[in-house]
């Protein structure tokens, strides 16, 4: 990794004394290595596609613009990401006026189990979830609260269990599925609760 | 279970899709607060710092490539025409040759990567002239292109089987032979060509003419109505697909490339037409009987308070000109208008 890491700072050396020579061709170079980076960068925090397109080449376009003024592959690492994050951030900023946009974030960002077609509020269901995590067997317990309360990915998680990927992911769509049932169980009593005191 | 208020564990979980909707809703306030020194920020910078150490898949997208060259090329060309704004008036001649020159210039560095064939085959350039501008320069085959005000030509930085070429607006194109066909496309139809002089007119919502100077051209529009052309003779289509050929006086066709501008009996409106993209104004013609005037005359090399006084000097209208919208109004004299 680091060996890894040392070429590509010679690599990225490289490309920045080219822009300098005003070679347009380093562009290509520039592209073929920040541009997946950069993509999935911005895919994961704007969670939508649409407008990436158009943020990177802002970016790349600024970056040609402003070539003479790059320093080491460092402060232009941090300097890239300035630009990027400021387009992204500005994107959701003006996107989140339209609601679909928010709904579309919110069902990508918030967990499954909370994603239901009931109005119920956020704390009664946050309760109800954490009653029923209690009884799921201890291995799907110890993956969802990992995931859940922890923060982490699937792939760390799998890590840190010294489990598969695949096994950490059948964990949590069984947990899910789970905590729904019990929770569709509990909507039912109560709906019936809401009726014998209309 | 216990839920962690710390902004590292909630920007993860906003990543990995598994917040709750309190902790998503904290997420988009701080993505909300224009502060750049958010919770938020620093998350994203660790974020990005671990994407640049990750294997990433390589991912490619040659479209948006091409559409960042082109922009690069755009955003070359706006400085010097900005620049060259400052003595509109006084330096078009040499603004001209520097707009070519540095296009020139392009074209030979690129020349001496030639090992890298395929590579730059994809490289599309694109060459804009503004309106009120512009450029003459050659193409990677030799050729010779002279860009009319409010055109975009693009062209591979190297040329493969067939020299291609696409064209929005007029270009004069004097093409050297080298046994490859030669092709301009634009949205309403083909010219193909083996080595020529020719001129290509295609704007938006005019009519569609090449009009060739010497050699032979072959003219396909889009609905497939072809023509071959002989010298002196111009292919019309209409924007109703009208497809005609005439004879036509080359000279007062390719006039501009000279830095020329020469209408015979050329109706009022049309005339307007080519003011409009020649200075970078918009004309406003009063009444329907002033756009029916023919207009004969040459404007060369002349400013445009210097047009506007010819114009009025040779024929019956009065005008007034607004330097802050560069709006022209027109106004017709009531005279009869057979002095034209």
């Amino acid at each position: 990794m680091e060996k890894n890491r040392v070429l590509t700072i010679i690599t990225i050396e490289k490309i920045i004394h080219r822009l300098k020579n005003d070679d347009k061709s380093a562009v290509d170079e520039l592209f073929g290595y920040y541009y997946p980076r950069l993509y999935h960068f911005s895919k994961s925090i704007l969670k939508i596609e649409d407008g990436i397109d158009d943020i990177l080449q802002e970016v790349f376009v600024k970056i040609w613009l402003n070539r003479y003024k790059i320093g080491n592959p460092d402060t232009f690492n941090a300097w890239i990401f300035t630009i990027t994050k400021n387009e992204v951030l500005n994107l959701i900023r003006n996107n989140l006026k339209d609601q679909t946009f928010k709904d579309e974030l919110f069902l990508r960002s918030v967990a499954e189990e909370y994603q239901t077609q009931n109005f119920i509020e956020f704390e009664e269901i946050k309760a109800g979830i954490d009653k029923i995590v209690t009884s799921l067997p201890e291995k799907r317990q110890q993956v969802f609260i990992l995931s859940r309360t922890e923060g982490f990915s699937n792939k760390e998680i799998a890590q840190q269990l010294n489990i598969s990927e695949k096994t950490v992911e059948d964990h949590i769509t069984h947990a899910i599925k789970y905590i729904k049932n019990s929770m569709k169980e509990m909507g039912i009593i109560s709906l019936l609760y809401f009726y014998l005191f209309l | 279970m216990y839920y962690n208020h710390n902004m590292e564990k909630k920007f993860s979980k906003y990543l990995n899709g598994s917040c709750s909707p309190d902790e998503f809703s904290e997420v988009l306030k701080s993505i909300c607060e224009t502060d750049d020194h958010s919770k938020v920020t620093a998350e994203m910078l660790k974020f990005w710092k671990d994407t640049l150490r990750a294997a990433i898949e390589t991912k490619e997208n040659s479209q948006l490539l091409d559409k960042i060259h082109h922009r690069i090329a755009l955003e070359e060309s706006k400085t010097v025409v900005r620049r060259f704004a400052m003595y509109r008036n006084l330096l078009r001649v040499a603004a001209i040759f520097i707009v070519g020159l540095i296009t020139a210039s392009v074209l030979l560095y690129n020349r001496h990567d030639v090992p890298e064939k395929q590579v730059y085959a994809a490289i599309i350039e694109k060459v804009t002239t503004p309106y009120g501008a512009r450029t003459s320069f050659m193409l990677p085959d030799g050729s010779e292109v002279w860009l009319n005000s409010g055109s975009t030509i693009s062209f591979p930085r190297q040329y493969d089987k067939i020299r291609n070429v696409e064209l929005s607006g007029q270009a004069y194109f004097k093409v050297v032979k080298d046994g490859r066909p030669f092709m301009v496309k634009t949205s309403k139809g083909n010219v193909e060509v083996m080595g020529t002089s020719f001129d290509v007119k295609s704007y938006e919502n005019e009519n569609f003419e090449t009009t060739l100077v010497e050699g032979i051209v072959k003219v396909k529009d889009n609905t497939s109505q072809t023509g071959t052309l002989k010298p002196g003779q111009q292919a019309v289509v209409t924007p109703a697909n009208e497809f005609t050929m005439r004879d036509v006086n080359i000279g007062l066709i390719t006039s501009w490339k000279d830095g020329k501008l020469m209408f015979v009996k050329e109706p009022f409106q049309h005339v307007a037409t080519e003011l409009e993209r020649w200075y970078n104004v918009k004309i406003e013609l009063q009444g329907d009987r002033l756009k029916r005037l023919g207009y004969t005359g040459t404007i060369e090399m002349e400013t445009f308070s210097e047009v506007l006084e010819l114009i009025n000097t040779t024929t019956p209208i009065k005008y007034k000109f607004n330097k802050n919208t560069r709006v022209l109004k027109i106004y017709g004299i009531d005279k009869p208008d057979n002095k034209l």
